[in-house]
């Protein structure tokens, strides 16, 4: 089985392994997961509901995709759509998820091995459930060993509250900061969460050496990190509900049947008044709620809590000392199992958002979905002879040339560099840009001798948001250099991240002013340091013309 | 100070392999993926265990647009403005490219900025130049032309005369030895100062390559001397079959003399600096030709013309001979008919080898077959110009052509036989060598080797000069 496994994950990963499951990954699929041969080859009602796993099937369809030969793919879309979608999608998204139920059914039929979304989602679930079973562990032992007391020193409430009430806020506190930051994008690097279940995903496979494959893998899948940072946060919710759940119970346990004393202490002189208040303030999310008697403890309870040490507790009174942990379970309560459930609420609902828009926009889906909705046009003559006889022959296929006139073109904003303007008019352009389904809205120049004003950014990605996306233009020749690629940064950044960026790769000028077809090598070098930004909304075409002079070019 | 020069430009545009052929070192790393040459590494000169010179090779420029902004921005030039650059890109690994390749600036050195040629200048170019105008190093420029295409070289030539000193056509990829040394020569122009140290450097590689080409003489006349007095034998019985024992005897001396050939060539080669790359020979070249076969003796053999001439040479010799033993009474009447008889000889002797293998000199003596030494004078003048061949191919391919497309490399004139163009004072020191060879039927005498070591230095030198 394991084999069979490793020869799917061959066969699908022969064109950009980095974008399918290594075989590491089947191996920690299998040490972590049950087998079960009996799945379901796409989530219930995918149709309304992507889920993570389908995010990962899809792209693992397109990028298998990738190196067929367009008339292939379009003939094989195109088919799918007249055999199966045609009448069960209604729209786009319907579309598309029917066209990935029938794929996973071609590429993995009832007796092959799950599909990489199946597996990774597997691995994915099994690794939340040891995390959540680690955190109540963890949870339910610390609170049995912090509720330690054997009658000489009382449980210090400033200790419970610093160690299991404080550090959650102020952890809150920073994932808030981190995610205005980086809505706003002040900051651009990833939440410290996703990093952390990154890195964890690396430990895994470290011993396979395949960190980096692994790491861009999961990076690749999760559409430009998005997915994956909603991901990491709900089961970060849930560890911390477990982690919370344990700690109460152990709290609860330890109330129930151990004699508790709680109080409180300080080398400075605080009053027993500012503490009430401090109290009365913590305790204001569930003070309306309750009586007040139970919310927090009354001035003298608190005052007749205070430990001083050189006095020992022998004259405290017991009310006094058990007053204390309604309150305490009431803050772990609220300020942890509470807010957790309500933060798990919200990024349930936010991921499910960003799951419904997750292809939404982007080249490569487009471009299924265009070749699905594009009717096949064959011309040419038949190379069997017309049947005089009026007896049914067998249907062959025409000789001739297939057509691929796309329905509906999105329409680009054309960055036309200016050392290429004159030979880039916008007939020119729409002329190169026909076969990839893509036609020129507006165009706008661009100079490389200088730093991009900021006004011209804002322009540009106006204009670009008004229209179906940016066509970069640039001269595959010239390798990608930093100042390039710093100039494609900001554009993506003025843009936002989920709108296309199509960079238009040309080949040499010829004699006659047009272009030829880049090289492979160039376009195989531009793909390569492009394809490292794991921009999801970024693809790369190649313009230009094929002929005698593409020959010389190409070399 | 030791005066260095900085090779820098855009990614991919051939500055290694105008390093390597420059500096005629073939190891020079030659990234695949262009824009991963992080480092400089410096090439020096050494004279006489003395570095008197250094060229050194720098990363492709990554963010000379950024850098030109700042320059203009903080209004600074010269060396204020190169290490206003050092500051700015010293903590910004975007810039690590960009800082590597200001180094040799800060240093001092002058630099040669290269470009392709082949392709349109672009403004990321203008602003390279600008930029490397606004530092106020010394500089020049190189054109080298990637690929078969010159339609662009007004304009850059247009761009390149507003921002530097001077500016040289160079194709790495086929520079030949002499304009090697013109580019050194060009480069006294962009500095002054420079003009002792580059004219000593010049100075010392053309020691060096007259050096080499004395050397390679000396290996030719060697290889003519091993192969014009081979004689192997064959033992031949009553019933053999004489025709069998003469293929096989002649087959035996033809793979000797290639095998010598061969170890010559392998003398020759690392003259020349080839260490890693192997020399591809141009597809019709005569050299993959067989030694012995008619159309190598057809177009490296001697012409018609050469032939008469040797042949009334040597027959007005005797005749000159008999002349003088009859102490002048025949007037030089023999000289004429000797030289006449010589060249009606040289006429009947135009045999082809595979008809006539004596003319190798095989003949039954006694019980046992011989070949050798050779009785034909045209065997050493196909050797030579196989040799001569062979030189001018390795001598001409440049050090830096390893990273270019193969139909991009020249295919040398092939049919031409250097000898072919020999005077007769050339031709009447062969006829010496070769008989000198002859006499002594071992090494030939200093007094015909040296004659003809000199002539190959000349024809050597010749070849040397030509420009691709």
């Amino acid at each position: 089985m394991k084999e069979s496994f490793r020869a799917m994950l061959a066969e699908g990963c022969e064109h950009r392994f980095s974008r399918c499951i290594p075989p590491p990954l089947s191996t920690i699929i299998f040490a972590t997961t049950t087998l079960s041969r009996n799945f379901d080859l796409l989530s219930a009602s995918m149709a309304d509901n992507w889920t993570y796993r389908d995010t990962v099937d899809l792209d693992y369809c397109l990028d298998r995709d990738r190196g067929l030969s367009p008339e292939t793919i379009h003939q094989r879309d195109r088919q799918i759509f007249l055999d199966a979608c045609q009448a069960e999608a209604d729209n786009d998204r319907q579309l598309v998820a029917c066209w990935l139920r029938h794929r996973l059914i071609q590429l993995f039929p009832g007796s092959s091995p799950p599909s990489p979304g199946a597996r990774l989602e597997k691995l994915w679930r099994t690794a939340g459930v040891l995390l959540m079973c680690g955190g109540g562990v963890a949870g339910f032992g610390s609170g049995l060993a912090f509720f330690n007391y054997s009658g000489t020193t009382p449980v210090n409430v400033f200790h419970f509250l610093l160690l299991f009430v404080l550090p959650q806020l102020v952890l809150l506190v920073l994932v808030f900061i981190g995610a205005a930051a980086r809505a706003s994008r002040l900051l651009r690097t990833p939440s410290l969460t996703s990093r952390l279940y990154l890195r964890l995903f690396t430990f895994l496979a470290r011993r396979r050496s395949d960190a980096d494959r692994l790491l861009d893998l999961v990076r690749s899948i999760s559409t430009t990190g998005r997915l994956l940072f909603w991901r990491c946060f709900i089961l970060s919710q849930k560890i911390m509900i477990c982690i919370n759940g344990g700690l109460l119970a152990a709290t609860l346990l330890k109330v129930a049947t151990t004699d508790q004393a709680f109080g409180w202490q300080s080398t400075i002189q605080v009053s027993g008044p500012v503490i009430h208040r401090l109290a009365q303030l913590l305790a204001a999310p569930w003070s309306w709620l309750i009586p007040a008697t139970l919310a927090h403890p009354s001035l003298a309870d608190i005052e007749g809590s205070r430990i001083i040490l050189k006095e020992g507790i022998q004259h405290l009174a017991t009310e006094n000392l058990v007053a204390w942990w309604p309150f305490l379970v009431f803050a772990l309560i609220f300020y942890g199992l509470i807010l957790r459930l309500l933060l798990l609420l919200v990024g349930t609902l936010l991921q499910r958002r960003a799951l419904r828009r997750f292809h939404r926009g982007r080249p490569d889906v487009m471009r299924l979905l265009r070749r699905m909705q594009t009717p096949l046009l064959t011309s040419g003559a038949s190379d069997q002879a017309d049947s005089l006889q009026g007896v049914p022959e067998p249907v062959q296929p025409p000789a001739g040339s297939t057509h691929q006139p796309p329905l509906a073109m999105t329409a680009l904003l054309a960055l036309v560099p200016e050392d290429i303007n004159n030979e880039c008019s916008e007939a020119v352009l729409n002329r190169l840009l026909y076969p990839h389904g893509f036609s020129v809205a507006a165009r706008e120049l661009l100079r490389l001798d200088e730093p991009f004003p900021s006004g011209l950014l804002q322009r540009l990605a106006a204009s670009a948001r008004k229209h179906g996306g940016l066509l970069l233009l640039t001269e595959a020749w010239s390798p990608p250099i930093n100042d390039w690629l710093h100039g494609c940064g900001e554009i993506r950044t003025a843009m936002g991240p989920d709108l296309p960026l199509i960079v238009g790769l040309l080949g040499f000028l010829r004699q006659d002013g047009s272009f030829n077809r880049p090289s492979a090598e160039d376009t195989s070098l531009w793909r390569h340091v492009l394809a490292a930004r794991h921009d999801r909304y970024l693809e790369v075409i190649e313009l230009g013309e094929t002929g005698p002079d593409a020959q010389e070019s190409s070399s | 100070m030791i005066p260095e020069i900085a090779i820098i430009g855009h990614p991919n545009e051939g500055k290694s392999s105008v390093l390597s052929t420059l500096a005629e070192d073939d190891s020079v790393v030659i990234s695949p993926l262009p824009g991963e040459t992080t480092r400089c590494r410096t090439f020096p000169i050494v004279i006489d265990n003395r570095e008197i010179l250094r060229f050194t090779d720098t990363p492709g420029f990554q963010n000379p647009v950024r850098l030109l902004a700042e320059l203009k921005r903080s209004g600074l030039s010269g060396t204020s403005g190169l290490e206003h650059l050092h500051n700015l890109t010293s903590s910004r690994p975007e810039f690590r490219e960009d800082h590597e390749l200001i180094q040799p600036l800060r240093r001092g050195s002058g630099l040669i900025y290269v470009v392709d040629g082949s392709r349109p200048p672009r403004q990321v170019d203008r602003a390279e130049m600008e930029l490397l105008r606004r530092l106020g190093r010394p500089r020049m420029a190189v054109l080298n032309c990637k690929r078969d295409e010159e339609r662009f070289l007004p304009d850059w030539k247009e761009q390149l005369t507003q921002h530097f000193n001077s500016w040289r056509l160079f194709n790495a990829h086929r520079a030949t030895y002499a304009e090697r040394i013109d580019l050194l020569t060009a480069l006294t122009s962009i500095d002054q100062d420079w003009q002792p140290v580059l004219n000593a450097v010049i100075s010392a590689f053309e020691h060096d390559w007259q050096r080499r080409v004395k050397t390679s003489a000396d290996i030719i006349c060697t290889l003519l001397t091993d192969v014009l007095t081979l004689k192997l034998y064959q033992d031949c019985r009553p019933g053999d079959d004489e025709g069998r024992l003469r293929d096989r005897l002649f087959t035996r001396y033809s793979r000797s003399v290639i095998e010598m050939e061969q170890t010559a060539q392998q003398q020759l080669r690392p003259l020349f600096k080839h260490n890693i790359f192997t020399i591809r020979l141009p597809p019709h070249s005569l050299l993959h030709e067989d030694l012995f076969s008619e159309r190598t003796w057809q177009l490296l053999g001697l012409s018609k013309k050469q032939m008469l001439l040797l042949g009334s040479l040597g027959g007005a010799a005797v005749g000159a001979g008999v002349d003088v033993a009859a102490l002048g009474h025949g007037l030089g009447l023999f000289t004429v008919l000797g030289g006449a008889a010589g060249m009606i000889t040289a006429l009947a002797g135009r045999r082809h080898l595979k008809a006539d293998a004596s003319l190798l000199g095989l003949r039954l003596a006694g019980s046992r077959l011989q070949i050798g030494p050779a009785q034909s004078i045209s065997l050493l003048f196909v050797l030579v110009n196989r040799q001569l061949l062979f030189f001018r191919h390795i001598i001409n391919w440049a050090h830096g052509r390893r990273d270019y497309p193969e139909q991009n490399t020249i295919d040398l004139p092939t049919a031409d036989a250097f000898t072919r163009s020999w005077s007769s004072t050339d031709l009447r020191v062969c006829q010496a060598f070769f008989q000198s060879l002859h006499r002594s039927s071992a090494a030939g005498d200093l007094v015909s080797v040296e004659p003809m070591q000199g002539l190959l230095e000349k024809t050597l030198m010749q070849i040397s000069h030509e420009r691709g």
